[in-house]
């Protein structure tokens, strides 16, 4: 075990910075899955009914695709035949964001559900306009509702962009990979990429927590 | 106050998200070698996780000797040749064995080293090849190798020999199911085999009937000119005392 | 302004969800300083008339007139403008949950009337002392008293300096001791000659401050006339039917 142990902490500083590339691809995912899911979410709530079909694709098809074949339909598909050279780095992260926007979507749309009506009655009836209102009295209250069911979709991705080694991004997994390949040291390395995962699904959800309470409505005890 | 907080956070994230550059277009001599970093000793990462192994270190002196730049980039596999026609990188010099297959969608330099396959078993196994290669047995190999396709297309297809293939993601992982006696052996290159008996409580017990390989560079079909230019620095490498040093320094 | 321009004119306002008629034909004026009452049992298409004249819900047909000038809820500059001089006070208060009383005052100010902070927020301190609020506003909406909430609600459509109040039954999702706070803030607002329309079942109320009456049933404007009349000597009987059941109700007149 001690040579288990050995190798573990070898490995570390370079697993380690492995974990900031998988912080980069999880980020820039729930960023842009933030963006997206919430215009979708709008779309779907307040936006003219035809405007539900192509959403309903959207969610359907990033939610039934597997993320595999979305990587590699986007990096060496879409994205090319674009003319963009994105790197895969951001190809992982635009992927997955895409990916998390269509569930984000539900838990925004949940959110926004769930408010009382009567507030947005109450802001057109101050003169506000419908986007004023959205922005003003909707979406404060709804990110704020959101959180939780945000901070579990933050293991997914988290998860989940152990799969951008498909494109050659070194992230965790894959670095842990490299160097068990070379060392013979399967088990301990990946036991220490899985207690890598961890921490970041604690400090990741910690975080979450911890802005929950900072926002919190005072008043409610949710 | 606090949207602001949580807009300028989003910003944040977006940029970090859409940071990377993008690989650099062939011909300007700045090139990307794409490699399988789970193929000890011919490519893998060291200690501070920098690209090395018999073919890292080969490229770089062909690039220092022929006048261009290389950097070498870890991709998986099964995306490697999906990669190098994508122009995400410019070259493959990651023991990629010519095939035919292969050679319908890259093209390939002069061979520079030729590979023997073998089964790798247990220390203490007494099985022979032929035993191995039935009676329902499994075998592992690496998914998207030359011998994962050339075992499936006679073994089993044309031979309708009695055994399962099983596909891992690198031959190592494949060497570890062969110590755990989940498969009874593991096809590989010789040269990953050589460096499994030292690491790990197996041998090398003979070939299966798979006919030599070369390896050599890929490049896609239309870099006629970085072809040229690999092949001028592979004959020069080769003819080098440089060449000896490389195959004692990686014990090949 | 001239003395004979009603502050507000609606001309045949009607509504119906499908097949079923919540609202026909309504028509009335209301001259400025006036207080009109709405009555009548629930359903009879009060709260629907209400929403209507400031489009928060869209008559099918009716039209509307501001200080004499129609409004043409299709042109959204235009509805917005005229949304901001129509005051409208909910059963429910309809808080924003999220914000101080302060900035449930506010934020209209500052983000429809664009007002510079500072000026929005001195009008809105002063609208919250208006309603006796002053010790209050910091708080959240789920740390104030209904009555509370309401007196906010009221603050927050008096700072857009209403040409007119709607109020759509203020006290009835209040507890009984906390109807007097809300029913004060009114009157004082009755007596400074704010114009308003009021649905409500306060009874005293509506005697003591009302200038006119207005009895809806099934939708229709089945009775218009001063107070006194209304209550005792009512033309329909239906009307004296209902009043009669409120009286027993809500008490009589001082």
């Amino acid at each position: 075990m001690p040579a288990s142990i050995d190798a573990i902490l070898d490995a570390l500083p370079y697993l380690l910075q492995g974990s900031l590339v998988t912080i980069g691809v999880v980020l820039g995912a729930m960023g842009l899955g933030l963006l997206i899911g919430v215009s979708l979410a709008l779309g779907q709530v307040y936006g003219p009914r035809p405007l539900g079909v192509p959403i309903g694709l959207y969610i359907w098809f990033f939610r039934g695709v597997p993320l595999l074949v979305l990587l590699f339909l986007f990096y060496f598909g879409l994205f090319s035949l674009m003319g963009l050279n994105l790197s895969a780095f951001a190809v992982a992260a635009i992927v997955l964001g895409l990916i998390s926007a269509a569930y984000q979507s539900q838990i925004f749309r949940g959110a926004i559900l769930s408010l009382p009506e009567g507030q947005l009655k109450a802001a057109r009836a101050l003169g506000m306009s419908d986007t004023r209102a959205i922005v003003s009295v909707v979406l404060p209250q709804a990110l704020r509702l959101s959180i939780p069911g945000w901070s579990n979709e933050y293991s997914i991705v988290l998860k989940d962009s152990a799969v951008a080694y498909a494109l050659g991004v070194a992230e965790v997994m894959a670095r842990a990979h490299f160097v068990a390949t070379r060392t013979y040291e399967h088990l301990p390395l990946y036991v220490a990429a899985g207690m890598i995962f961890l921490i970041l699904t604690f400090l990741g959800t910690r975080g979450l927590r911890m802005l929950e309470d900072k926002v919190r409505i005072p008043g409610y005890s949710r | 106050m606090k949207r602001g907080m949580l807009w300028s956070f989003v910003c944040a994230v977006l940029l970090v998200g859409m940071a990377g550059a993008p690989a650099a277009p062939a011909g300007d001599m700045e090139l990307i070698n794409g490699i399988d970093a789970n193929f000890p000793p011919f490519s893998y990462v060291d200690k501070n996780g920098n690209p090395d192994g018999f073919d890292v270190q080969a490229v770089n002196w062909i690039a220092e000797e022929m006048g261009f730049k290389v950097t070498h980039k870890p991709i998986d596999w099964d995306a490697i040749i999906p990669s190098l026609r994508a122009e995400k990188i410019d070259m493959i010099a990651s023991g990629m064995s010519i095939t035919e297959k292969r050679k319908e969608q890259v093209a390939f330099t002069n061979p520079y080293w030729t590979i023997t396959q073998v089964l790798v078993v247990p220390e203490d196994s007494n099985l022979t090849v032929e035993q191995i290669l039935s009676d329902g047995n499994k075998v592992g190999v690496q998914r998207g190798t030359s011998e994962a396709k050339w075992i499936q297309e006679n073994l089993i297809k044309k031979e309708g020999r009695d055994f399962e293939l099983v596909m891992y993601d690198s031959a190592p992982l494949s060497v570890e199911d062969v110590v755990n006696g989940r498969i009874v052996a593991a096809a590989m290159d010789d040269a990953p085999a050589v460096d499994a008996v030292k690491k790990k409580p197996v041998k090398i017990l003979g070939r299966f009937g798979m006919p030599d390989e070369s390896f050599g560079y890929a490049v896609r079909k239309e870099d006629k000119e970085l072809l040229e230019t690999l092949n001028e620095g592979l004959r020069r490498l080769m003819a080098s005392p440089y060449w000896e040093e490389l195959k004692s320094k990686y014990e090949l | 302004m001239s003395e004979d321009v009603p502050v507000l004119r609606v001309e045949g306002l009607s509504k119906r969800y499908g097949e079923k008629p919540v609202l026909e034909d309504a028509s009335f004026s209301i001259r400025e300083g006036e207080l009109k009452i709405l009555i009548g049992p629930s359903g009879g298409g009060k709260s629907t008339l209400l929403q209507c004249i400031n489009y928060l819900v869209k008559p099918d047909a009716g039209r509307i007139w501001l200080d004499g000038d129609e409004v043409v809820p299709a042109r959204k500059r235009e509805l917005y403008a005229y949304r901001q001089k129509v005051g409208m006070i909910f059963q429910d208060f309809n808080l924003f949950d999220h914000l101080t009383a302060l900035a449930n005052v506010q934020i209209a100010l500052s983000k429809v009337r664009k007002l510079p902070r500072d000026e929005a927020r001195k009008r809105a301190v002063m609208e919250l002392e208006r309603v006796g609020l002053k010790d209050h506003i910091a708080k959240y909406p789920a740390q104030l008293s209904g009555g509370q909430k309401q007196r906010v609600s009221i603050a927050r459509a008096l700072a857009m300096d209403p040409k007119v109040m709607l109020l759509d039954e203020p006290t009835s999702a209040l507890d009984p001791e906390l109807i007097t706070e809300v029913l004060a803030v009114i009157r004082d607002l009755g007596l400074e000659g704010m114009t308003m329309l009021m649905a409500t079942h306060q009874i005293g109320f509506a005697l003591d401050l009302a200038h006119e009456m207005i009895f809806m049933e099934d939708g229709r404007i089945v009775e218009t006339g001063p107070p006194r009349k209304i209550l005792s000597t009512a033309d329909c009987d239906r009307t004296r039917e209902f009043c009669g059941k409120l009286t027993d109700l809500y008490g009589e007149a001082r």
